[in-house]
């Protein structure tokens, strides 16, 4: 029997041998373009001009409530798409890391070429930074609000994770036209992920992102928790995210003891 | 911009708007080619509407291939030898007699670069484009597949 993949180059030998399928420059060529018209077509997107033309707006709503800006000045949220290699990665975890059925294929089937584009959720992604923990429900609800207008699907979760993440995390699903590989197109239903954070949780994010892709690309090894493991570089990251966490809503009880204050 | 190159690009209806942009790049690619550019493609595909999608612009020199991926919005670009360095050729076509194509024509071309590792390249046209893909395949790579 062959033997579970441990890194990304044992992985591709196993979609080889197991699915017949290949990793070449010719599949990234095609994630490329792929990924290109579902950005190009998001951007012109009802929903997503909607959201532009709106957030000042939400902005001056949040403002008047709170008397504090829900957003950082200047902000213009981007769309991001997912680099092949962080594609790739994310596949290899759902088929095999995180696959507690292996070796047999995952809930809802293997991820491959024929239907990835529709089962990662993430490959185009935008995120939302505002000022204040409130904010992050406050945006994430006109979000929601904005998808219910446009008829569009969509799940949402506010994120609070063990290694020290927090982050309101929404799924839309969108139609696209994505082209074949030779010619002509297929209509596909494809994900976007809508992140809302707070600004300090955002400069740790930067801070750790080298960090988190890097632990992704290999299995996860048994031994010491982090936890107990003080000396590890999760040991300190993970905590501070979970340290800003709290500062962050020790900061919200400030503010709102300020308010009761001058009332 | 050459006079045939703009001539092509109105043929496959590329707008003035992306025109301008392809001019940027093709300034671009004068300065690092070192030998003069003689040839532009662009590969495109027909979607459900019918209308046209371009995808990489592609330009051909004696000794050169040069590409600008995604090249609406990106500024991703690429050169690459060709003489006698390509491998595998491989064709696909569709309602395509390489003779004279129609609206229906569809072409798809893949080959290998050899620059010690094999460099993949992918071109793709449908309805009219199919004739000028034809010809660059005909003059840049069937003459300089490896021995």
């Amino acid at each position: 029997m062959q033997e579970k993949p441990t890194n990304i180059d044992e992985y591709k030998k196993w979609l080889k041998e197991k699915h017949k399928i290949e990793i070449t420059d010719r599949t990234q060529m095609r994630y490329d373009s792929v990924t290109a018209k579902i950005k190009q077509d998001y951007e012109k997107s009802n929903f997503w001009v909607k959201m532009n033309e709106n957030l000042r707006q939400y902005d001056q709503e949040y403002l008047l409530t709170t008397g504090y800006p829900l957003l950082i000045p200047n902000f213009e949220p981007k769309l991001y798409i997912k680099p092949f290699k962080s594609f790739l990665l994310k596949t290899f975890r759902k088929n095999i890391i995180d696959n507690k059925r292996y070796p047999n294929q995952p809930k809802g089937g293997w991820i491959l070429p024929d239907n990835w584009f529709s089962r990662i959720n993430d490959i185009l992604r935008t995120l939302f930074v505002v000022k204040y923990l409130d904010g992050v429900e406050f945006m994430k609800n006109k979000i929601e609000s904005l998808c219910k207008q446009h008829g569009m699907k969509f799940k949402c979760f506010l994120e609070a994770r063990e290694e020290g993440y927090y982050a309101a995390h929404l799924y839309s699903r969108h139609r696209c036209e994505i082209p074949k590989e030779t010619w002509d197109t297929e209509m596909i239903d494809i994900s976007v992920e809508i992140q809302v954070t707070t600004q300090l949780q955002e400069v740790i994010r930067a801070l750790l992102h080298k960090y988190y892709e890097e632990r992704r690309e290999g299995a996860k090894e048994k031994g010491l928790k982090w936890q107990w493991d003080y000396k590890s570089d999760e040991f300190i990251t993970n905590y501070l995210g979970h340290i800003l966490h709290y500062v962050e809503g020790m900061i919200m009880e400030i503010r709102e003891k300020q308010k009761e204050k001058k009332i | 911009m050459r006079k045939e190159f703009v001539e092509y690009l109105n043929s496959i209806g590329v707008t003035k708007i992306l025109q301008e942009r392809i001019a940027t790049i093709y300034e671009h690619f004068e300065q690092i080619c070192p030998d003069e550019i003689t040839d532009i493609f662009v590969t495109d595909y027909i979607k459900q509407d019918e209308s046209r999608e371009y995808e990489y612009l592609c330009f051909f020199s004696e000794k050169y291939f040069m590409d600008a991926k995604q090249f609406v919005a990106e500024d991703d670009f690429s050169i690459n030898p060709i003489k006698k360095r390509l491998y595998a050729l491989n064709i696909k076509k569709k309602d395509y007699d390489f003779k004279k194509a129609t609206e229906k024509s569809r072409l798809f071309l893949h080959w290998y670069v050899d620059i010690g590792v094999g460099v993949e390249i992918t071109l793709k046209a449908s309805k009219e484009n199919c004739d000028y893909l034809r010809d660059i395949t005909l003059k840049y790579v069937v003459p300089n597949l490896e021995e």
